[in-house]
């Protein structure tokens, strides 16, 4: 089901009339009403696939018990090693089955020997990278001792697959959300509230922002050799917002939908496009992912913490693993190897921790400085998404070229003017609601509630007016 | 909570009327419901059938003929759903004599699967089911199908009101442009109905297999027509698809009950007649329907003897 259809804007009063009517008094009968959900929402997409979160769920739930009994350095490690083999095979499977074989056989081919291997006609499962590293998260962290294993399956299970965040994040750690399944959810109306006010927002960012972008990323890309480079520069730019529009509307969304059932997720956009440099620009990517990442893989590594080369060396097994995981293509390795790349100088210059608060904390707008770095950050992110869009590198490659060359100095040929304004408009908002959680968290006319309610359904007209037929988030595929 | 339903419910409620006012405002203002109405009031007196795409529905103003007809041609429609139209329709008009089916240089290659955004329109004006399996509650109505669309339908009438006016046949009626050339690029010229699809192509001539069938096992005529194109959409044909095409007419002239009347090229320099390349506006419509009488009556004459 897709947050952007009618189905969910049915579906969703449902559960929450159930939820908070039904089963208000009943703890373990919420947690039931949100495993059936959740189960109903990803079902609806293939209900087939049920099948593997429920495997996913069961493993985990067994080996974190299993975890608790035991002391044995040895057996936990096994066990440890038995959950990340399960829930890493099955991505491995459904994800990157064929691209290992096709490399293999392309690398066999190489050195002069032929083999026909099977490729199999597999569909990716929707959320599939999500809710693996989720139930991952639970049981490394019970093998660390920093959470207790659960016994309550039921509530286990609602974590597993909550829905609002089950099919594209954030992913949520077993350390802040499944506490919340054990305690009494209260209804709260300013919660509430909020949670509607980030959905509308997530929905304009979705409908209104990515899949306008979409139309022109695509037309730009799909025809790359016939543009000019300022005709591409504009398509990578209208690509960098379809993907923020999306995955950070999905966000939103998720976050907005938790809160109406009392939940909290954790912020995983933190208006990246305004970062100063590389390194802070991480810290507001998908930070749900990234500090998966860190905790799970960075650190473990031995972080920043050794010689400057191991340093150096963690900072691409990072960023590298990280692109692997958006999908099995060389392109995504491509622009985690870029973006590795871009860190590399803070790294070495010790200048990754320097802009870690918010940019113009008590201004209005940025200073010169700033914009500039700004500016600069965002040009190295659009060319490094070109490596993201692109269907292989020779192809990113040939568009960056195509961009940097000298008819950069041209007006473009495609220049969707509404668009354009949308983008603005999108941004000053963004701007003036950069301290908070998201873009309308706090808006500019909260206090006159005429002009508050107006800006409301100028939102909503705009999301109709703007809107396509349902579009797949992008981050669905991954 | 108490307040938390009753202010959303307030503030949603603005738009839930005006959804319902886009809804009913839409649902009984629009070519689909004009001709299901036609046809449904006059299903005893039809004798014709005419199925096809925009450019047939263009080119036939009922208003012109002589005879009472179900003039079922739709902008964007291909022949899976014409099947689907005639194999409805063909037993519920019970004087039917006569189908007029589009064979155009592009009717074979097209297809509309379950994903086609004006699936609902066939579904909720004739109850046509185009999707795989049970019909998605979300296509019983207007807005739910594809909001977009039918908001903006609403605003360009209000802002516009020559847009999409039309007759009690469905047939739009403010087409009066004139095709102007010059204002076309030239890549718009050679992209007019360029792709090629054998798929589809077996798909389609296996549909038209059968509506041979069942024209000739009910005693129908079954005329193969392709209206008027402009000579510069008719220069872009790509010689194996106009092949393929050909074939067809090639295959089913030689039967009794099958008659081709291909337009394609008769008119193809008088650009008065055009609205824009494949599609005529209301004069040419006008002068084709006329001259397609004449054809018509002709062949109810022979009918009746």
């Amino acid at each position: 089901m897709l947050f952007n259809s009618i189905d969910f804007a049915i579906f969703l009063p449902i559960v929450f009339i159930g939820y908070w009517f039904v089963f208000k008094h009943s703890l373990k009968g919420q947690n039931i009403l949100l495993l059936v959900a959740s189960y109903v929402f990803y079902g609806w997409w293939d209900y087939r696939f049920l099948v593997l979160i429920l495997f996913s769920t069961l493993v985990d739930f067994w080996i974190g018990n299993y975890l608790k009994k035991t002391t044995d350095t040895s057996k936990r490690k096994i066990l440890l090693y038995t959950s990340v083999f399960v829930n890493i095979g099955l991505l491995g499977f459904f994800k990157y089955y064929n691209f290992f074989i096709d490399n293999f056989t392309a690398a066999f081919s190489f050195f002069g020997s032929d083999i026909q291997p099977n490729t199999l006609n597999i569909i990716l499962p929707v959320g599939i990278s999500f809710y693996t590293f989720q139930t991952l998260s639970y049981t490394i962290d019970v093998y660390r001792k920093k959470l207790e294993p659960t016994t309550n399956f039921i509530a286990f299970a609602a974590f597993v697959s909550f829905f609002p965040q089950l099919v594209a994040g954030p992913i949520e750690r077993a350390t802040h959300l499944l506490p919340q399944f054990y305690v009494k959810r209260k209804f709260q109306y300013d919660k509430a509230v909020d949670g509607l006010r980030q959905i509308l927002w997530g929905l304009f960012k979705k409908v209104v922002i990515a899949d306008n972008c979409a139309k022109y990323a695509n037309l730009i890309f799909d025809n790359y050799d016939t543009h000019s480079g300022s005709t591409l520069l504009l398509g990578a730019v209208f690509f960098a917002f379809q993907i923020y529009g999306d995955f950070s509307g999905y966000s939103d969304i998720a976050i907005g939908t938790s809160r109406l059932f009392g939940f909290n997720l954790k912020q995983n956009f933190a208006f990246p496009y305004f970062s100063r440099d590389i390194a802070e620009f991480w810290r507001r990517w998908h930070i749900s992912l990234s500090t998966w990442f860190r905790d799970y893989v960075y650190i473990p590594l031995g972080g920043s913490r050794g010689s400057k080369w191991n340093q150096i060396r963690n900072v691409f097994i990072i960023f590298i693993v990280s692109g692997f995981w958006h999908g099995a293509n060389w392109t995504f390795i491509a622009w985690g190897t870029l973006n590795a790349f871009y860190f590399l100088p803070l790294l070495l210059s010790n200048k990754n921790r320097t802009n870690t608060n918010v940019v113009a904390e008590n201004t209005i707008f940025p200073s010169v400085k700033e914009f500039f770095s700004m500016l600069f950050t965002f040009f190295i992110t659009v060319l490094a998404w070109v490596f993201f869009r692109a269907e292989s590198i020779t192809k990113a490659v040939d568009y960056v070229s195509h961009i940097l060359d000298v008819s950069l100095f041209s007006l473009p040929k495609i220049k969707p003017t509404y668009l354009i304004l949308l983008i603005l408009v999108f941004l000053v908002i963004e701007w003036q609601g950069r301290r908070e959680q998201y873009g309308i968290a706090r808006t500019f006319i909260r206090k006159h509630i005429i002009l508050r309610y107006s800006f409301y359904y100028a939102i909503i007209i705009a999301i109709f007016w703007f809107g396509g037929n349902e579009q797949q988030f992008i981050y669905f595929q991954f | 909570m108490k307040k938390f339903i009753v202010k959303s419910s307030l503030f949603i409620l603005p738009l839930v009327l005006c959804f319902i006012f886009i809804e009913i405002e839409n649902r009984t203002n629009n070519t689909f419901y004009a001709k299901s109405k036609y046809i449904e009031d006059n299903k005893n007196a039809i004798e014709v059938l005419i199925l096809g795409s925009s450019q047939t529905w263009r080119a036939i103003n009922p208003e012109y003929l002589t005879m009472d007809v179900a003039p079922l041609a739709h902008g964007g429609s291909a022949l899976n759903i014409d099947y689907l139209l005639f194999k409805k329709y063909v037993d519920i008009f019970p004087n039917l004599k006569v189908v007029i089916l589009e064979a155009s240089y592009h009717t074979f290659e097209e297809f509309r699967n379950s994903n086609w955004n004006k699936n609902h329109l066939f579904h909720i004006y004739y109850d046509i089911n185009n999707y795989e399996g049970v019909v998605p509650w979300s296509e019983n109505l207007l807005l739910t199908a594809n909001p977009k669309a039918y908001i903006k339908k609403i605003w360009t009438q209000s802002v516009f009101p020559e847009f999409g006016v039309y007759n009690n046949y469905g047939f739009i009626t403010s087409t009066k442009k004139t095709l102007d050339i010059s204002g076309y690029p030239a890549s718009d010229l050679k992209s007019r109905h360029i792709k090629e699809s054998l798929e589809n192509y077996k798909i389609e001539t296996k549909l038209l297999a059968n509506m041979v069938t069942t024209c000739e096992e009910k005693g129908l005529d079954l005329i193969l027509f392709s209206p008027p194109k402009y000579s510069t959409y008719n220069k872009n044909y790509t010689s194996t698809k106009l092949q393929r095409r050909n074939l067809v007419f090639e295959k089913y002239k030689k039967r009794d009950r099958v008659y081709i009347m291909n337009y394609e090229t008769t008119y193809q320099d008088e650009k008065d007649m055009f609205y824009n390349e494949d599609h005529l506006n209301i004069y040419g419509a006008k002068k084709l329907t006329k001259s397609l009488n004449i054809e018509l009556e002709k062949l109810m004459k022979l009918l009746k003897k």
